[in-house]
């Protein structure tokens, strides 16, 4: 197990090349393709998009900075943003455009398709899951709708056949109810 | 903006915008907000992040394939490799030294990524890219010292960087070029494997085809044999035509022959050689009625080159008529054991005579040269005659 944190490798990716991209591909690639899948649906593609996102950083691996952020969470910002702009070219259409519920969409709404092959899973992850396993369904459905489908409130209310308030208020009790479940792990007050 | 003034909503807010879940009108709100530089904007948008995060690490990791892995790495090779050309052609000019990084920028890669043009949700702070300022302890130095010592830092770092990220291209190039080595002897062996195969086939077909001649040849052999069968059988038929041909003419004169012998007022005349062929002797008979006749002679001397025996009746006073030419018989070949029994010298002809012949003084045989011109009278010596009643 490689010591060094993700900063670190990233400034030796200029120096070491692959050998240091590979040591961030075997941390985040699973948690990076499991964010493309589910909002992809679709493995070969899912793969393209996450060794893109690796390649973006290679080239660029100059121009990062500590001070700029988590190389986990850049790549996975990066993963998802990418994902979403395969997705909206797979329905050729503009980025708000509604479009039909189908099958693809509603797996990707549908909570819980989670792999089964990965047998361990990090206590942090678990703890991470307590937070989203917390939420009612229909207020899971609505943000996960939003960040892994990029649609707006508009699109989800049309989607799910409710009203936009209904879309609007479930997102926003969901974050909420999701905040205060971290604030409450980590003793903070809920003001 | 104190944070006693900060709705509640604010907050709130933060969420959706850090969800990618919040109103363009909200938004602007959001970012107003957080260019303000209150330390709790930041803090809100800390805090949403982690909430961000904790959807994504809900989900479950997928294992990627081994050849994913594989894939980036042939893509980041042919990178380098673009990149390394590059930089060859640019240190080639007038370049004052080599980098294999790009020049610090103000743009960092958080922000580089297409979404919303907003503060990015990952950046905790806006400042620009700033290494450790060295300027405080170059002070101390005079410039010129700060100035070599400085050049050579930094030419001791650029080389010692460019050997390193050169030993790992050279070695990534190795491996590259290893493996398109083996895939270049695996086509090989696969070209060589498919041309043993088609040098069999060829000397297959090779065999095949002198079988084939050989064949040929042997029927060719066998054409030639029936045909050389044939061409003698031809030759026998031929020489038994003509002997059926002269078989014929023989029967006919002996039937002729016959009928002239028994036949009522037939003459009969001997006709003696002459002094020119003293043993010859013949038998002419002769139909007056019927203006036909055959004529018999024996021990008649071989014919020379290019001379015919000619018989002639002389008569008065038209003189001599041309009755026909003749050749002694063979007795040679297969028919000789046929004509053993014949006298060697003889001759037999049978014809008719003009019908309008009167006054028949003598009959005689002359020698006569072979020509077409008709003669009026014998030209070469008579070697027979005999005188008619």
């Amino acid at each position: 197990m490689d010591e060094r944190t993700d900063i670190e490798l990233v400034a030796l990716i200029a120096r070491e090349g692959d050998a240091a991209v590979r040591i961030l591909f075997d941390r985040y690639s699973p948690i990076m393709l499991a964010l493309s899948r589910k909002i992809l649906s679709r493995p070969d593609e899912a793969e393209e998009v996450v060794n893109d996102a690796f390649m973006e950083l290679f080239r660029k691996s100059g121009l990062y900075s500590a001070e700029r952020g988590h190389v986990k969470s850049y790549l996975l910002i990066l993963t998802r943003s990418r994902s979403l702009d395969r997705l909206r070219q797979r329905k050729s259409g503009p980025r708000r455009e509604v479009a039909r519920l189908d099958a693809q969409d509603e797996s990707l709404l549908t909570a819980n398709s989670r792999p089964t092959d990965r047998a361990e899973q990090s206590e942090e992850a678990d703890r991470m899951r307590a937070v989203v396993d917390c939420l009612p369904p229909d207020e899971r459905l609505a943000i996960e709708s939003a960040y892994y489908g990029g649609l707006s409130h508009q699109e989800i209310a049309e989607k799910l056949g409710e009203p936009l308030g209904t879309v609007k208020g479930r997102i926003r009790r969901g974050l909420i109810r999701m905040r205060d479940h971290l604030r409450i792990r980590d003793g903070k007050s809920l003001v | 903006m104190t944070s006693n003034e900060i709705p509640k909503d604010l907050h709130e807010l933060m969420l959706l915008y850090a969800a990618d879940a919040i109103d363009p009108v909200d938004s602007q709100a959001v970012e107003e907000w957080l260019a303000s530089g209150d330390p709790e904007a930041q803090a809100a948008l800390e805090e949403a992040r982690l909430v961000v995060m904790s959807l994504l690490e809900s989900l479950e990791p997928v294992t990627p394939p081994a050849e994913m892995w594989e894939r980036l790495e042939l893509k980041m090779l042919k990178t380098s490799k673009a990149s390394s050309n590059k930089q060859t052609v640019k240190s080639e000019a007038t370049k004052p030294a080599r980098t294999d990084r790009p020049a610090p920028s103000n743009h960092n890669v958080a922000n580089s990524v297409p979404s919303r043009p907003r503060v990015s949700v990952l950046s905790d702070s806006t400042k620009p890219v700033t290494g450790e300022t060295a300027g405080s302890r170059l002070t101390r130095f005079p410039y010129w010292r700060s100035a070599v010592l400085a050049a050579s830092v930094a030419a001791a770092l650029s080389v010692g960087s460019y050997l390193l990220s050169r030993a790992t291209f050279d070695s990534k190039l190795a491996r590259f070029d290893e493996a398109q080595s083996e895939l270049l002897l695996k086509q090989q062996a696969a070209v060589e494997q498919q041309c043993g195969v088609l040098i069999e086939q060829s000397q297959q077909l090779t065999e095949q085809a002198e079988a084939l001649t050989q064949q040929t040849q042997s029927i060719s052999g066998t054409i030639n044999v029936i045909q050389q069968a044939l061409g003698e059988q031809e030759k026998r038929l031929a020489e038994q035509s003509v002997l059926i041909q002269s078989m014929e003419g023989r029967i006919r004169a002996s039937d002729q022959t016959i009928r002239l012998v028994s036949a009522p007022g037939v003459q009969t005349v001997e006709v003696a050689g002459t002094k020119e062929m003293p043993g010859a002797v013949g038998k002419l008979l002769w139909d007056a009625e019927a203006k036909s006749l055959t004529f018999s002679a024996n021990n008649l001397q071989a014919l020379p080159a290019g001379k015919t025996y000619e018989l002639w009746f002389v008569t008065d006073p038209a003189g001599p008529v041309s009755l026909g030419t003749f050749k002694l018989e063979t007795g040679e070949g297969e028919n000789a054991g046929e004509n053993a029994g014949i006298s060697v010298g003889r001759a037999i002809i049978s014809t008719r005579a003009p019908l309008n012949l009167t006054g028949i003084q003598a009959v005689a045989v002359s020698l006569e040269p072979i020509s077409d011109v008709a003669r009026t009278g014998p030209t070469g010596p008579i070697v027979m005659l005999a005188k008619m009643q």
